[in-house]
C-alpha cells in the first residue's frame, strides 16, 4: 500500500513535468501615503504551493489620507504604481513594478486583478495589477475606510506545441495502405455520373423537335 | 511568387559586393587583366582590371574559421590562401577561371599563441613563423601545393623580439633596448646560418630628432622588404644591410610601397589631408628624383585616410609607362587611379554591411502639388471665399496641366537634357532608400535602378544599435523630407544625432549633433507640430528626457517607453508627460522575463506604419472570430541554460505600454535564433530544436473570442481590458536554414501578408501565412475547409516557385527590409547581405493591376471583328427581305 | 501481491523516468578532426563549362564551406565529430541534402535527411557522390492561346451549336426524303395529343363556343 502511495506520487510528479513546486510569498508595496520611504506596505500574497494556485490575500484597507491622495492623482491622470517583492523556496527576491492609472482604480471602487506569471521552472516573471474597463463612476466617501478587493490569478506558461510528426505519418501510412489496397470505387450509377450532360441534350432535341414539326407541319398543308 | 520568365529583370536588380579588402595582387599574366583581392568579409574575389567588376567571387565561412591570413599571387603561379585560425587550409587556386586545384589542412598544437602566426610564400614553400617573444622564433616550411612538411620546425634564439616586431618577408625585423638605446635587428628567417643584422637606431636619425621606436610596414606587395620607422624614415633591406632612403615619409598617416618600376625602383607614396584631400607622390630611387607624372593633389577626390594597396606599372606602347594605383578608404570604398589622379573606377564596398535601411517617399511633382493643395480644405478656406474663385482656380490648373502634356508629346521627338527630376511615380513606387553601413557611411539609393545618389561619411557614428526615424515625409510641401539617424559616437559611447534631407542628401535642422549623455531609449513622438514634424524624444541614462526641437517639449503626452537590458531580460516601461516646464519619465512596470540567466535572444515589434484592415476573420458559421489588436505588444524572445533540459526558450508577448504579459510559452531543448516578426495578430519566431536537429518556427494568433471586447469604435488604451486573448499556437519544421525573416506590408493591410524568408543558401522564399497559421486542422471536412485553411503538415513546403531571386543568389542574407508602395497589392523588397536584391511582391498577385500579358490584340481583334459583323449582318437582312417583300 | 509490487514498482518509474527525462546527446563535440568528402556530379546536359566556380558544399548551412576542384571531388577538412547536414548549393541545380554523421570514434556515416522522422536510417553511400536531381524551375509558364480553349470553351458551345442547328436543319428539312420521314414521325407524335392542351382547357372552361371560333380562325388563317 505504502508502495503504491509512493510510486502514484513520484509517478504524477513526472507525468505532470512541473519542474519545481514551492511555496510563493508577494510582499505588496505601494508609493500612496508613505512618510519618508518612496514605497510603503500594502498588504501580502501567499502561496502555499504554485501548482494548487489557491492564495491568501491580506491588505491594509485604504483610509482618507490613500483616497484622498488616490484623488489628487486621478486629477493630474497620474499613475499608482505598486511594487512587488516575490520570494520563492529557492532563494532570492525579485523586484517587480506595476502601475494602473489612478482614474481605473477609483472608478472601479478600488478593485484590482493581480496576476503572476510562472515558469515551468518555477520563477516568476511577470506580476502585474490591471483594473476592468468599467464605466461605473462611485463616489468614495472620503470618511469611511474602504477595503481592497483583489483577484489574484497565477497563471502558468505553457508548453507550446511540438509540430506533430507521429499523426501525420500515421495519416500518410494510411493512406498508402488504402490505395494499396483498391481504387476509390465510383460506383454511382450512370445517370448520376453523367446527368450534367444528358439534360442539355434532351432539352435541344424537345426544342428542335417542337419546332420542327409544327414548321414541317406548316408547309406541308 | 511565380514570376514568369520574361519578367526577369523588370522590376528586380541585384548588385554584388565583396567587402574591405584586405589584400590584394595584380594579375597582368593571364588574357584578362585583373586583380585578385582577399576581404576582411572572407571572400576571395577576382577584380576585372579596367572595369572593377567581380570575375569569379569565392565566399568563405563569416565565423572566424574562414578569416583569410594570406592571399599569395606571384605571375604565373596559381594563387594561395591560408584561411582559418588554427586550424588553418591551405588552398590553391586557378586564377584565370577561380576554380580550386588543392588544398590540405595545417593545425597547430599550441593554440594559444597560434595567432601570432605570420605567412609567406617563397620559391614554391609556405613559411610558418610562430614567434616567442622574448625567447625564440619557430620556422616551418611545407611544400606549397601537398602540405608535406620537410623536417621538423626549426627553432632560432631571438631574445631581442617583442610585441612591435614585424615581418618583411624573409626577415623579422624589431627594435629592442631601452629608451635612447634602440638597436634595429633584423634577421633573415629562412636562411640555414643565422645572421642577425644590427645597427643602433640612431644611425638613421639626425641629431636631437626624438626616437619614439614604432615599426611600421610597407603596405602592398613590395618587392624589397623595407619598413618605416616612427612614421619618418623608410628603410630597406637588401644584400643583408640596412639601406636607408633619401626620401622620408611626407606625412605621418602616409602610407608607402616599394615596386620596381620600368624606369628602376620606385617609393609610391599616399596620404590624404581634410583640407588638401588626397595627395600621391612617387620617388625613383636610382636616380634619386620625384616622377612628377605621379604626382598629385587634388581635393575633389575625397578618401578619408587613404591606404595603398597596390601600385601597377603597365608597359604601354607609349614610350611613358602608365601606372595604376589601388586605394582603399577608411569608409571601405576602393578606387583604381591613374596616374594624374583620374578614378579609372571605384567600388563601394560598405554595402556589403548594411544595418539599417528605410524607404523614403519622393516629394510630388509641382503640379501635382498644385492640384493636390486645391483639395486641401483648410487651405482652401482660408484663400478662397468665394465658389467662382475656387472655380477659376480649378480652370488654371486643367489648363497648367494641358499645357505639360502638349509639352511632353512635343518634347518626346527632343532628346531630354535635364535629368529627370526625383519625383513620385504615379503608383508610388519609386522611392529612395537610406542605408547606413556598418562603417558609418549613408547612402540614399534609387530603389528602381539600384544607384546611389548621395552618400555622406562620418567616421564619428558608431552603427552598434542605430535607429533611423522618418521625421516628415516628402507630402507636405515647402517643407522638406527629414530623416533622423541615431547611433553612438565613436569614442565616447554618447548619442550622435545625424539629420538630413533623404532626397538629397543635404543636413537639416539639428544637422550632427553630439550629446554628452549615453542613451537608453528613443521614440518618435506620434503627433505632429506645426510644422509637419515628429518631435524625437530621447531617454538617456540617468532617466532625463531630451526632445528634440525642444519647442515641441508640450505635444508630450500619452507616450510610453520600454528598455530592456539583453544580458539579464529585464524590461522597464516608462510614462512620459509634460508637466509644465519639462517632460518627465516616470518608471511604470518592470519585468523579469525569462527568469534567472536568461537572455534576450531578439525582440520584435510592430512597424509604425502598420495599419489593420479587418477587425476579425469570418468562420464558417458566419460568425466572426474576433482578433486582438493591440498596437503596444511586443514579441521578446528569450534564452537560458537550464540544468535539465539543456537549453530553454521563452517566447513573451508584452504589452509595452502597461507592461502586461499577454501569452507566453516555452519551448525544451531548444535555441533560438535571432528572427522573429510580428504584425497585426500575428506573431512567429524561430528556433532550433536540439533534440531532433531541425528548424523550427512557433507561430501564435491571438483573438478576442466570438464577440467584441469593447464596443465597435472605441479607442484601444493598454490600461483598460484586463482580459487575456485566446492564443492559437502551433509549431512547424522549416527543411532550411534561416538567416532573415520578415512580413510583407502594404499601405492599407488589404492584400494577405506573406513571409519572406532569407535562406543560408542564397535564395529567398516568400510563404503564405496561410501554411504557417496556427489554426490549420489536423482533417480537412466541413467546417475548416469552408475557412480555407490548408490541412496540417508538420514540414513546410519550400517550392522553386516561390523564390523572389530566382537563380540570383544573395550571399550571407543578412536582414529582409519591406515596405509598401502606392498599390494596394504590391510591396517592395530589399534584402541585404554580402549582396543586395531589390524586388516587387504581390502576395495576392497584382489584383489592382491589369495583369502583364493582358489580351488587348485579341479583345481588339474580335470586338472588330463583332461590329463588322453586325452591320454586315443587318445590310444582307435588310437586303434579304427587300427581295423576300418583292416576291 | 507486495511482491508482485515491488517488482513492479520499480520498472514503472524507470518508466516514468524516460517520459520527463534528458536524452543522452549524441552530439557532443569531440577533440579529433575529421573529413567529408565526396563527389559532385554535374547535369547531364549541362553545358555550363565552369559549374564548378558555382557550386559550394555548405555543411550545417554556412558553418563549414567546402568547394568543388576540377573533377567535382570536394573534401571538407577539420570537422569535429558530430551530426552535419551537408548540402550542395547551386543556382540552377537541386541537389538532395545528406546527413553525415562522424561518431567520437572517427566512423562516418550518410544517411537522408528526414526532418519529420529524424530517426530513419536511408542510408547512402560514403564518400559521397551526389547526383543533381532536378533543374529548378522558378519561373510558372505562360498561359499560351491555344485553339482548343476557344472551341470548347462553355459560351462559345451555347452560342455555336444552336446557330449551327438552327441554320442547317432546316436546309435539311428541305430534302424531299427527310419530309416525308418527319411528316411520319410528326404523325405518329400527333396522336400524342401534344399541341392540344390548351384547346382542351379552353373548352372546359368556356363551353362548347369558343372552339367553334377558334377553329374557324384557324381554317381561314391557313386559307
Amino acid at each position: 500500500m505504502h508502495l503504491m502511495f509512493i510510486f502514484l506520487t513520484i509517478f504524477f510528479h513526472y507525468v505532470a513535468c512541473l519542474d519545481y513546486d514551492g511555496w510563493m510569498n508577494i510582499k505588496v508595496d505601494h508609493s500612496l501615503n508613505c512618510a519618508s520611504e518612496k514605497y510603503c506596505k500594502r498588504g501580502t500574497i501567499t502561496l502555499k504551493s504554485i501548482r494548487a494556485g489557491t492564495a491568501i490575500i491580506d491588505q491594509i484597507p485604504f483610509n482618507r489620507k490613500h483616497i484622498k491622495e488616490l484623488q489628487e492623482l486621478a486629477e493630474l491622470d497620474g499613475f499608482y504604481t505598486i511594487r512587488t517583492l516575490v520570494s520563492t523556496a529557492e532563494g532570492k527576491e525579485i523586484e517587480f513594478l506595476s502601475s494602473v492609472k489612478a482614474k481605473g482604480l477609483l472608478e472601479n471602487g478600488l478593485s484590482d486583478i493581480i496576476s503572476a506569471w510562472v515558469l515551468p521552472s518555477g520563477e516568476v516573471i511577470a506580476v502585474t495589477f490591471q483594473v476592468m474597463n468599467s464605466t461605473q463612476t462611485n463616489a468614495l466617501n472620503l470618511d469611511s475606510e474602504y477595503p481592497i478587493n483583489s483577484d489574484f490569478y497565477l497563471r502558468h506558461v505553457d508548453q507550446a506545441p511540438v509540430p506533430d510528426t507521429a499523426s501525420y505519418i500515421q495519416k500518410l501510412e494510411r493512406e498508402r495502405e488504402a490505395r494499396e489496397k483498391g481504387e476509390l470505387k465510383d460506383n454511382r450509377s450512370f445517370l448520376a455520373k453523367y446527368w450534367m450532360y444528358i439534360v442539355p441534350i434532351a432539352v435541344f432535341v424537345m426544342i428542335s423537335g417542337a419546332g420542327n414539326p409544327e414548321g414541317a407541319a406548316q408547309p406541308s398543308r | 511568387m511565380c514570376i514568369y520568365e520574361d519578367q526577369i529583370g523588370k522590376f528586380d536588380w541585384r548588385q554584388t559586393y565583396v567587402g574591405r579588402i584586405k589584400f590584394a595582387q595584380f594579375d597582368t599574366v593571364s588574357t584578362a587583366k585583373k586583380i585578385i583581392v582577399a576581404t576582411e568579409e572572407n571572400v576571395l574575389a577576382a577584380l576585372n582590371l579596367k572595369t572593377g567588376q567581380v570575375m569569379w567571387r569565392h565566399v568563405f565561412e563569416s565565423a572566424s574559421s574562414g578569416d583569410i591570413q594570406l592571399l599569395h599571387f606571384s605571375d604565373g603561379d596559381k594563387v594561395t590562401t591560408v584561411t582559418g585560425s588554427n586550424p588553418y587550409l591551405v588552398r590553391g587556386w586557378d586564377p584565370t577561371t577561380g576554380v580550386l586545384l588543392w588544398e590540405w589542412p595545417i593545425s597547430i598544437i599550441d593554440t594559444e599563441r597560434a595567432h601570432l602566426s605570420e605567412w609567406w610564400v617563397q620559391n614554391g614553400m609556405l613559411v610558418h613563423l610562430l614567434p616567442a617573444f622574448g625567447s625564440h622564433l619557430e620556422v616551418t616550411m611545407y611544400n606549397l601545393m601537398t602540405g608535406s612538411n620537410r623536417g621538423a620546425t626549426s627553432k632560432l634564439p631571438t631574445v631581442w623580439t617583442n610585441d612591435g616586431c614585424i615581418l618583411t618577408p624573409p626577415y623579422y625585423t624589431c627594435i629592442s633596448g631601452n629608451m635612447g638605446n634602440y638597436m634595429l635587428l633584423s634577421l633573415d628567417v629562412t636562411s640555414n646560418a643565422v645572421q642577425i643584422i644590427s645597427k643602433p637606431l640612431s644611425n638613421y636619425f639626425s641629431e636631437g630628432e626624438v626616437i619614439e621606436g614604432n615599426l611600421r610596414p610597407l603596405d602592398g606587395k613590395t618587392s624589397q622588404p623595407g619598413f618605416i620607422i616612427d612614421d619618418k624614415a623608410i628603410l630597406l633591406i637588401k644584400n643583408n644591410e640596412f639601406e636607408p632612403l633619401n626620401v622620408r615619409l611626407a606625412d605621418q598617416s602616409a602610407s608607402a610601397t616599394f615596386i620596381d618600376a620600368i624606369s628602376g625602383p620606385m617609393l609610391v607614396q599616399a596620404w590624404s589631408d581634410e583640407n588638401k584631400g588626397l595627395s600621391i607622390t612617387a620617388y625613383n630611387i636610382a636616380t634619386n628624383t620625384e616622377i612628377t607624372d605621379m604626382q598629385m593633389s587634388g581635393p575633389k577626390i575625397n578618401i578619408p585616410e587613404a591606404e595603398l594597396l597596390g601600385v601597377l606599372c603597365i608597359n604601354t606602347a607609349r614610350e611613358q609607362p602608365a601606372y595604376r594605383i589601388l586605394l582603399n578608404g577608411a569608409d571601405d570604398a576602393v578606387h583604381l587611379l591613374q596616374q594624374g589622379g583620374r578614378v579609372v573606377w571605384s567600388r563601394e564596398e560598405s554595402l556589403a554591411n548594411i544595418v539599417a535601411a528605410e524607404f523614403v517617399d519622393l516629394p510630388v511633382s509641382e503640379t501635382d502639388a498644385a492640384l493636390e493643395s486645391e483639395f486641401d480644405q483648410k487651405e482652401a478656406i482660408k484663400v478662397y471665399s468665394s465658389v467662382w474663385a475656387a472655380f477659376v482656380r480649378r480652370l488654371h490648373t486643367q489648363y497648367q496641366q494641358l499645357h505639360t502634356l502638349i509639352q511632353n508629346l512635343q518634347g518626346e521627338g527632343a532628346v531630354l537634357d535635364t535629368p529627370s527630376p526625383l519625383v513620385r511615380d504615379y503608383f508610388n513606387l519609386h522611392k529612395i532608400i537610406v542605408l547606413i553601413t556598418d562603417v558609418g557611411k549613408i547612402y540614399g539609393m534609387d530603389n528602381l535602378s539600384g544607384e546611389i545618389l548621395w552618400q555622406r561619411y562620418d567616421g564619428n557614428l558608431n552603427t552598434e544599435s542605430v535607429v533611423m526615424f522618418t521625421r516628415r515625409s516628402a507630402r507636405h510641401p515647402p517643407h522638406d523630407a527629414y530623416v533622423t539617424i541615431i547611433g553612438k559616437h565613436e569614442e565616447t559611447g554618447n548619442g550622435y544625432v545625424i539629420s538630413l534631407n533623404p532626397i538629397r542628401g543635404t543636413l537639416v535642422g539639428e544637422r550632427v549633433l553630439r550629446l554628452d549623455v549615453r542613451l537608453l531609449q528613443v521614440a518618435l513622438l506620434h503627433t505632429v507640430d506645426a510644422e509637419k514634424l515628429h518631435a524625437l524624444i530621447l531617454l538617456d541614462e540617468d532617466e532625463t528626457v531630451q526632445v528634440l526641437p525642444v519647442s515641441a517639449a508640450p505635444l508630450v503626452r500619452d507616450l510610453y517607453m520600454y528598455v530592456a537590458d539583453r544580458e539579464t531580460g529585464r524590461m522597464q516601461g516608462y510614462a512620459l508627460k509634460y508637466d509644465g516646464r519639462q517632460v518627465i519619465a516616470q518608471r511604470t512596470w518592470s519585468l523579469n522575463l525569462g527568469g534567472a540567466g536568461a537572455r534576450i535572444v531578439t525582440i520584435a515589434g510592430k512597424s509604425r506604419t502598420e495599419r489593420v484592415h479587418s477587425a476579425g476573420k469570418p468562420l464558417a458559421d458566419r460568425s466572426v472570430l474576433y482578433k486582438y489588436s493591440n498596437p503596444n505588444l511586443l514579441l521578446v524572445v528569450l534564452e537560458r541554460p537550464d540544468p535539465t533540459h539543456k537549453d530553454v526558450v521563452t517566447a513573451v508577448a508584452v504589452d509595452a505600454a502597461c507592461g502586461a504579459v499577454v501569452a507566453a510559452s516555452t519551448h525544451r531543448r531548444a535555441r533560438a535564433l535571432p528572427l522573429a516578426v510580428h504584425s497585426d495578430n500575428c506573431l512567429a519566431y524561430l528556433y532550433r530544436s536540439d533534440k531532433h536537429r531541425r528548424l523550427e518556427i512557433a507561430t501564435m494568433e491571438l483573438y478576442e473570442g466570438n464577440e467584441r471586447w469593447l464596443p465597435a469604435g472605441t479607442q484601444f488604451s493598454s490600461f483598460g481590458c484586463a482580459r487575456a486573448p485566446s492564443v492559437e499556437r502551433q509549431a512547424y519544421i522549416v527543411p532550411a536554414s534561416l538567416t532573415a525573416l520578415a512580413f510583407t506590408s502594404t499601405e492599407k493591410a488589404i492584400t494577405d501578408t506573406h513571409l519572406l524568408m532569407g535562406l543560408s543558401t542564397g535564395m529567398l522564399m516568400e510563404l503564405p501565412w496561410a501554411y504557417v497559421d496556427p489554426r490549420r486542422p489536423m482533417t480537412l471536412s466541413g467546417e475548416p475547409r469552408e475557412e480555407g485553411l490548408i490541412p496540417y503538415a508538420p514540414e513546410l513546403p519550400l517550392p522553386a516557385e516561390a523564390s523572389l531571386n530566382y537563380n540570383r543568389t544573395v550571399q550571407r542574407v543578412r536582414a529582409i527590409y519591406a515596405a509598401p508602395s502606392g498599390l494596394e497589392s504590391t510591396s517592395l523588397v530589399l534584402a541585404t547581405g554580402l549582396d543586395l536584391f531589390y524586388t516587387r511582391v504581390a502576395p495576392s498577385k497584382t489584383f489592382d493591376l491589369l495583369k502583364d500579358d493582358f489580351d488587348y490584340h485579341l479583345i481588339s481583334i474580335v470586338l472588330a471583328a463583332l461590329i463588322v459583323a453586325t452591320y454586315s449582318t443587318k445590310y444582307f437582312a435588310s437586303r434579304k427581305m427587300l427581295k423576300q417583300a418583292w416576291k | 501481491m507486495c511482491r508482485m509490487l515491488s517488482s513492479i514498482v520499480p520498472l514503472l518509474l524507470l518508466a516514468a523516468n524516460v517520459l520527463c527525462a534528458v536524452n543522452p546527446s549524441d552530439d557532443e563535440v569531440g577533440v579529433g578532426r575529421y573529413i567529408i568528402e565526396g563527389r559532385v556530379f554535374p547535369p547531364e546536359n549541362s553545358d555550363a563549362s565552369n559549374w564548378q566556380i558555382d557550386t559550394r558544399i555548405h555543411v550545417n548551412a554556412g558553418e563549414y564551406i567546402g568547394f568543388v576542384k576540377n573533377d567535382g571531388t570536394f573534401t571538407l577538412h577539420n570537422v569535429p565529430s558530430g551530426s552535419y547536414v551537408v548540402e550542395i548549393v547551386h543556382p540552377d541545380y537541386m541537389y538532395e541534402p545528406v546527413r553525415v554523421e562522424i561518431n567520437s570514434r572517427g566512423r562516418i556515416r550518410a544517411r537522408r535527411v528526414n526532418y519529420i522522422q529524424t530517426s530513419q536510417v536511408i542510408q547512402v553511400p560514403y564518400p559521397l557522390k551526389m547526383k543533381a536531381a532536378t533543374r529548378f524551375r522558378y519561373f510558372q509558364v505562360r498561359e499560351q492561346w491555344r485553339i482548343t480553349d476557344f472551341l470548347f470553351n462553355p459560351m462559345v458551345i451555347m452560342m455555336v451549336l444552336p446557330l449551327f442547328l438552327i441554320m442547317i436543319l432546316p436546309k435539311m428539312m428541305n430534302d424531299p426524303e427527310t419530309k416525308e420521314d418527319l411528316k411520319q414521325f410528326g404523325d405518329i407524335a400527333k396522336m400524342t395529343e401534344f399541341p392540344e392542351m390548351s384547346e382542351y382547357f379552353a373548352s372546359f372552361f368556356s363551353g362548347g363556343a369558343k372552339p367553334g371560333a377558334a377553329k374557324a380562325k384557324q381554317n381561314k388563317k391557313r386559307q
